[in-house]
């Protein structure tokens, strides 16, 4: 009995091993990407059912949420109607974002629209998996985005017929950014244990206000300027240190997409 | 025999399916809801052991092409978190009862996140992966605790409903 076990062990750890190797020798790739589109279309409707239900929790949500947001309102109406500085600056903020939402036609980029098959299996990382790979021309490296313009992630994986997404959230998530102020700050965004993303390596002596925009730098050679990423919530500044950090808050919600776009650069 | 054993895998399959497609995207509080587990626990009642091994094996490495990080660490920890959990059960669960599942749920919930958190180290040491759990991963692990022992319960009266198998020998 245990002579069997052992043998069977023995086996199941070989099989393992062989598999790891071809793997990594890129044997094992059609399979995978056999079983993935296999598996795909049931998935991607799975999902959207899912989705769908998410998104029934959320409008119920949202709208508890505007209501009570529509009364706060309501009680500084008196207050922002004679605050007309205040208003110029909100009229600017939502020309620069109604600019930003109509980035991708502007600018005339290239880009392959997608769908999120799924999410990933393992409970590190913070990812998705896309239904377009190297056959519609993903690369790694390259820009994700959602609602017209909005950079979520970075393309870390390219199969023939499906892609990993390593969303800005991820710990492992590393994008050269410039904040639109009027030094054109240059840090990095960094996720935050899949909660939300931080702005670093920002020198001391750079003025930044809550609600000032984050944008790619376009330093990263596959990812173009000027996608909009995220706003500062507020800035973390110790003085004994080199750099700041500035706390991000995302424009739209990483844990509910669907529909998203590579960027061809 | 092979043929129920077969029907196990199958179902499992399907579980896993269910898993990869909703639960890996369905969060409770941060916490990811580990499916896998809950089949692997039953399985390690039901099946016998070379089902358990293909079991960890095949789901594992289907895991492992949809997992962000290093190809084989999901098969790897499945695989050894199987064995030595049918190994206990042959030696010290055989009685199928209750408190004996809820233990064993436990114990896997336990041993799978320290082989997977050894591996993930081992691997980030070697430089191989930058992937190192942080303290959130504590709060993710309590989670899972309790969602398996949840889904344990349900699954326990499920079964049970359909077969004697699981015989409830502490409760009435």
């Amino acid at each position: 009995m245990f002579d069997k076990m052992i043998k069977s062990s023995i086996y199941g750890l070989t099989a393992i091993l062989i598999a790891v190797f071809f793997h990594f020798a890129g044997w094992l790739a059609p399979v995978e990407g056999l079983l993935v589109t296999i598996f795909s279309p049931v998935q991607r409707s799975v999902y959207s059912v899912y989705y769908g239900g998410q998104n029934i929790y959320s409008s119920w949500v949202k709208k508890r949420d505007l209501i009570a947001e529509n009364e706060k309102l309501r009680a500084q109406l008196v207050s922002l109607a004679i605050d007309t500085a205040k208003f110029k600056a909100l009229e600017d903020e939502n020309d620069l974002l109604k600019k930003e939402m109509n980035f991708v036609e502007e600018n005339k980029f290239k880009f392959v629209a997608a769908k999120i098959i799924s999410g990933v299996s393992d409970p590190l990382s913070q990812s998705v998996i896309i239904n377009r790979g190297k056959k519609d021309g993903i690369e790694i490296g390259l820009a994700v985005i959602a609602d017209s313009g909005i950079m979520v992630g970075k393309v870390v994986e390219a199969k023939d017929d499906y892609s990993k997404v390593l969303l800005l959230s991820d710990n492992k998530s590393r994008v050269a950014a410039t904040i639109q102020n009027l030094d054109h700050t240059v840090g990095l965004v960094e996720g935050q244990y899949g909660l939300s993303f931080s702005m670093t390596n920002i020198p001391q002596n750079q003025e930044i206000k809550d609600g000032d925009l984050v944008v790619t730098s376009g330093l990263e050679g596959k990812i173009p300027k000027n996608l909009l990423i995220a706003k500062v919530e507020s800035v973390r500044s110790v003085e004994s240190e080199i750099f700041k950090t500035a706390i991000l808050k995302p424009i739209i919600s990483l844990n509910s997409l669907s529909d998203i776009a590579v960027i061809i650069p | 025999m092979p043929k129920k054993n077969l029907y196990y895998i199958l179902l499992a399959c399907a579980l896993i399916f269910l898993q990869l497609a909703v639960v890996g995207n369905l969060n409770f509080f941060g916490g990811r809801v580990n499916l896998t587990l809950v089949v692997l626990i039953i399985l390690i009642n039901l099946a016998e052991f070379n089902w358990v091994v293909t079991f960890t094996v095949v789901i594992g490495l289907l895991l492992d092409v949809y997992s962000g990080l290093p190809f084989g660490i999901l098969t790897l920890s499945l695989f050894i978190s199987g064995v030595t959990l049918k190994i206990l059960f042959l030696n010290f669960f055989t009685n199928f009862s209750f408190y004996s599942l809820l233990l064993l749920g436990l114990i896997a919930v336990i041993l799978y996140n320290a082989v997977f958190i050894f591996i993930i180290g081992l691997i980030y040491f070697i430089g191989l992966s930058d992937y190192l759990p942080g303290f959130d991963y504590l709060y993710k692990f309590l989670w899972q605790i309790l969602t398996t022992e949840l889904i344990m319960v349900a699954a326990y009266y499920f079964i049970n409903s359909l077969s004697r198998k699981f015989k409830p020998v502490f409760i009435g």
